[in-house]
């Protein structure tokens, strides 16, 4: 492998061969494809500095410039893509440096190239030609970490992984390429370290943390390892077909690293192994009760089958008859008896000498407890433990029923929440209907559909809050005045939240506003000081 | 209780029959010989009466004269019906020859029998809740025949729980399914794997306790399995039986989520199965049919599917069946008020 000269960047990969970048390589092309998201890097420990972190391999997978058509093609594009991106980096670093650099043939791999063409990965990328997103994956491979900083460097350093939702808005020195995400699109960066270095994740969407999705990018770097190192091994036909594996016969299984996909394999290799010893192990005393079981001989109590006994609709017509009865006594005792073992426990009358403290206390605390089951809605839970659990739910739930009825209590026609209701219409009643142009989250409500009927009544201020975790939800209705939207905005941010998704209109002077908003810091205002200070900002009409 | 079985041969002639006074469900084969004059082998029967009051009793069964009688000194009373019954596997060094045996229902309780069969002793009640007097409700356990001091227990309030039985203590409880868990089995020390009426099958490694793996879900989702049964002899595979269902689903551990076979000959739901305790390619079950069916299953299938090898008509539906493994030649099922002994 050839080494350039070139300022600040090395170009060796951390020392590691040849066939296992091509290997990284294709791992993070198949790991990016898989999830469709637009790129992936893999920072390596740098040779020159310990602990820093340096552009290692990559995959682009994101949109190009007269492509747009939407194309489910091999990965080779997608690598052969990445590859002049690299090639047109490395020349622009050679045409800055001034120093020649022999890069053509660093990249290319016996088993990536021979089936693409030669021609299209020497032709080297006009810049102009690059999208947005190529450029803020080629400006990427110029970057360097120090442990510790930025993204890869505290993801390396922690060894966890790091989602960063919203990256466009990230402070500078959380994730140092937000501003060039913000002009790529890039909404969601994970980091998680990988082999010594950190690989990294992006997509031009906003998607929320997903452990499911980790542990599957995950799988895929490891996936494609099994299938090369078994090559040369023992005959593994170990197939991927998305989560499914099949194992043919050998029990040799190579593990090491925990991973929950590893648990099966680990798991099935015991017992494989298992059953090899004890099969060897009872060989010998299987041939002496070799009895076939075949030969049904007279002494058998049963009789030989015969083909087409009963034809298979009788079958079916008679198991549908059955079918409310059947497996009665299975069923009983799967369900039926436990059932009354918990019953029984609840009023136990039959217990001799274990609670004769208080019997008739404890009559009385049993009926209540009765009682209160019968007002509360429960789920066949006769236990006194999970009809106290949703006791507790039902209150909760009904108090927050109550607050929500009072913060509408003003208006006489409040609006239900199902927002279906149009019986109330009279003239001074605006229908409004949103089209499919929002996207769907900034829904408020539980509305599924893209277009939604609310029914507003006219000069009906309004305020409602909501707060679901970190996550803040209002809706303002009141009438306008000049920047009002403006002081909104202004008192949210004095109670340190950023609104992230904002909706408005106004009509006739009067001002429908839905926002959501996210606490900036660890610090949450309550939802009566957001109202208060919210009412303050409209003009306190209520 | 004393109406004890004559020694009446029933309909074929060579089906052993006891009839008993209350309807019957489970059923355990020991694998001990009693060392007293009867020596025949002991069943275990439990009643099913739903009601606290229940009986267990214990039977000697003579393969020779081909005889079964009550020995009714061992008969005992259990509360509420076992919803299983279970010898201790021969690999437990016990000093005497007396047996011990294994019973669950509101708790997992371990009673001894003592060598001369006349007397039978609670040893334990095995309680794995810390905190209340009661433990939620067991649906069934299986005794590790490798590891013969663990035994695995199952419940309804979806863990299944691991017992040291020699020190009565809790190995580990792991939360197993979403849904109540209706069956265990033991494949090896380690590993077991457990059916629940979330319709999945999951093998768990005591080494590995964060994760498991399912090995299958029912079709229809959320369709109950009820009961789960390994292959000692072959622990690739694994057999499970549905809700409603006319089918034993044959289950591969090394593919995951594709049934090898489902045999579907039954005409009615199954409700017990059995794999042969000598041969790995055979299965025994029994349904709401009133028959018994043994299957052989073959390398390759044929396009109708696989047919059994041979048929037992009972006298009502079958709602236990158990292939002896000290006995292979004998299968016992029960049915209505009855246990019968097939041989095979």
């Amino acid at each position: 492998m050839s080494l350039t000269m070139a300022d600040g960047g090395v170009e060796a990969v951390g020392g590691r061969s040849k066939r296992q970048n091509s290997l990284l390589r294709k791992q993070l092309a198949l790991a990016v494809r898989s999830v469709q998201w637009n790129y992936a890097i893999f920072w390596s420990s740098s040779l020159t500095q310990p602990g820093v972190l340096e552009w290692g391999e990559g995959c682009y997978n994101g949109d190009m410039k007269k492509r747009k058509k939407s194309y489910e093609s091999h990965y080779k594009h997608g690598l052969q893509r990445s590859k002049q991106l690299r090639k047109l980096y490395l020349s622009m670093l050679e045409g800055d440096s001034g120093t020649t650099v022999s890069t053509t043939h660093v990249e290319h791999n016996d088993d990536d190239v021979h089936s693409c063409g030669d021609s299209t990965t020497n032709m080297m990328l006009p810049p102009d030609d690059l999208s947005d997103e190529e450029w803020y994956y080629l400006v990427s491979m110029s970057y360097v970490f120090s442990p510790s900083q930025c993204l890869p460097g505290r993801a390396s350093a922690t060894g966890e992984t790091i989602w960063l939702c919203n990256a466009q808005y990230a402070e500078n020195k959380l994730f140092s390429r937000s501003l060039l995400a913000r002009s790529a699109s890039i909404q969601t960066v994970v980091c998680f370290p990988h082999l010594g270095g950190v690989i990294e994740l992006g997509v031009t969407e906003l998607i929320s943390e997903d452990h499911s999705l980790l542990q599957h990018i995950k799988s895929c770097l490891l996936e494609i390892s099994f299938l090369q190192k078994n090559d040369d091994e023992k005959k593994m036909g170990i197939m991927i077909s998305g989560a499914n594996l099949m194992l043919e016969e050998k029990h040799q299984i190579p593990l090491g690293i925990s991973d929950e996909d590893l648990h099966y394999k680990r798991t099935v290799s015991t017992v494989l192994n298992y059953s090899v010893d004890r099969s060897s192990r009872s060989d010998k005393m299987i041939h002496h009760r070799q009895r076939n079981l075949a030969s049904s001989d007279p002494g058998s109590s049963f009789l030989r089958w015969k083909q087409c006994e009963q034809p298979n609709s009788d079958v079916v017509q008679k198991q549908s008859d059955l079918q409310p009865q059947s497996q009665n006594v299975l069923r009983k005792m799967l369900y039926n008896v436990p059932l009354m073992m918990r019953t029984k426990r609840m009023f136990p009358t039959q217990r001799s000498g274990m609670n004769q403290d208080d019997p008739s206390d404890r009559r009385k605390e049993n009926e209540k407890f009765s009682v209160l089951r019968t007002m509360v809605p429960t789920v066949n839970e006769v236990d006194k433990e999970s009809i106290l659990n949703n006791t507790i739910k039902y209150l909760q739930e009904l108090e927050a029923r109550v607050e929500e009825l009072e913060s509408c209590m003003g208006s006489v026609n409040f609006v239900e929440r199902q927002r279906k209701t149009t019986e109330n219409l009279n003239d001074s009643v605006l229908i409004e209907e949103t089209s499919g142009n929002y996207d769907d989250s900034t829904k408020i409500d539980e509305n599924s559909g893209e277009t939604e009927q609310v029914t507003v009544f006219r000069d009906k201020t309004h305020l409602r809050v909501k707060l679901k975790e970190t996550e803040v939800v209002i809706e303002v209705r009141c009438s306008y005045r000049d920047y009002i939207v403006a002081d909104i905005m202004e008192t949210l941010s004095n109670l340190h939240m950023d609104a992230f998704s904002v909706r408005s209109h106004t009509l006739n002077k009067f001002l429908t506003l839905n926002l959501k908003a996210k606490f900036r810091g660890a610090a949450v205002a309550s939802v009566g000081m957001i109202k208060r200070e919210l009412r303050r900002v409209i003009g306190d009409l209520f | 209780m004393d109406n004890s079985a004559p020694d009446s041969l029933s309909r074929s002639e060579t089906a052993v029959t006891y009839d008993s006074p209350y309807p019957l469900y489970a059923m355990a084969f020991s694998s001990l010989r009693a060392a007293n004059t009867s020596s025949g082998h002991r069943i275990a029967v439990g009643s099913f009466l739903e009601d606290y009051n229940n009986r267990i009793d214990i039977l000697s069964f003579d393969s020779d004269s081909m005889t079964v009688k009550p020995l009714p000194n061992l008969s005992f009373e259990h509360p509420y019906p076992p919803t299983k019954l279970m010898f201790s596997p021969p690999s437990l060094r016990r000093p005497s020859s007396g047996d011990l045996l294994a019973s669950s229902g509101d708790f997992l309780r371990l009673w001894e029998i003592n060598e001369d069969s006349s007397t039978v002793e609670p040893i334990s009640v095995l309680n794995n809740s810390k905190t209340s007097e009661f433990c939620a409700p067991l649906t069934s356990f299986d005794w590790n025949d490798v590891e013969p001091k663990r035994l695995g227990t199952c419940s309804i309030d979806t863990t299944c729980t691991i017992w040291d039985i020699e020190k009565c203590v809790v190995e580990t409880q792991l939360i197993a399914h979403d849904k109540e868990v209706h069956d265990i089995a033991w494949g090896e020390a380690r590993v077991f794997a457990s059916v629940s009426a979330d319709g999945s099958v999951r093998i768990f490694d005591l080494r590995d306790k964060e994760h498991s793996t399912i090995i299958y879900e029912s079709p229809q989702p959320d369709t109950p399995l009820l009961r789960l049964a390994w292959n000692k002899q072959d622990l690739r595979y694994m057999a499970t039986i549905l809700m409603d269902s006319n089918k034993v689903v044959i289950l591969d551990i090394r593919s995951p989520t594709m049934p090898v076979a489902e045999l579907e000959r039954h005409q009615a739901s199954v409700n017990a199965i059995a794999w042969a305790p000598q041969s790995c390619k055979h299965i025994c079950s029994g349904g709401d049919d009133t028959q018994a069916l043994i299957w052989e299953l073959p390398t390759v299938a044929g396009p109708n599917g696989i047919d059994p090898m041979s048929v037992y008509s009972a006298g009502s539906e079958i709602n236990q069946l158990q292939w002896s493994s000290s006995q292979p030649d004998w299968i016992g099922i029960a049915f209505a008020n009855k246990m019968q002994l097939l041989r095979v």
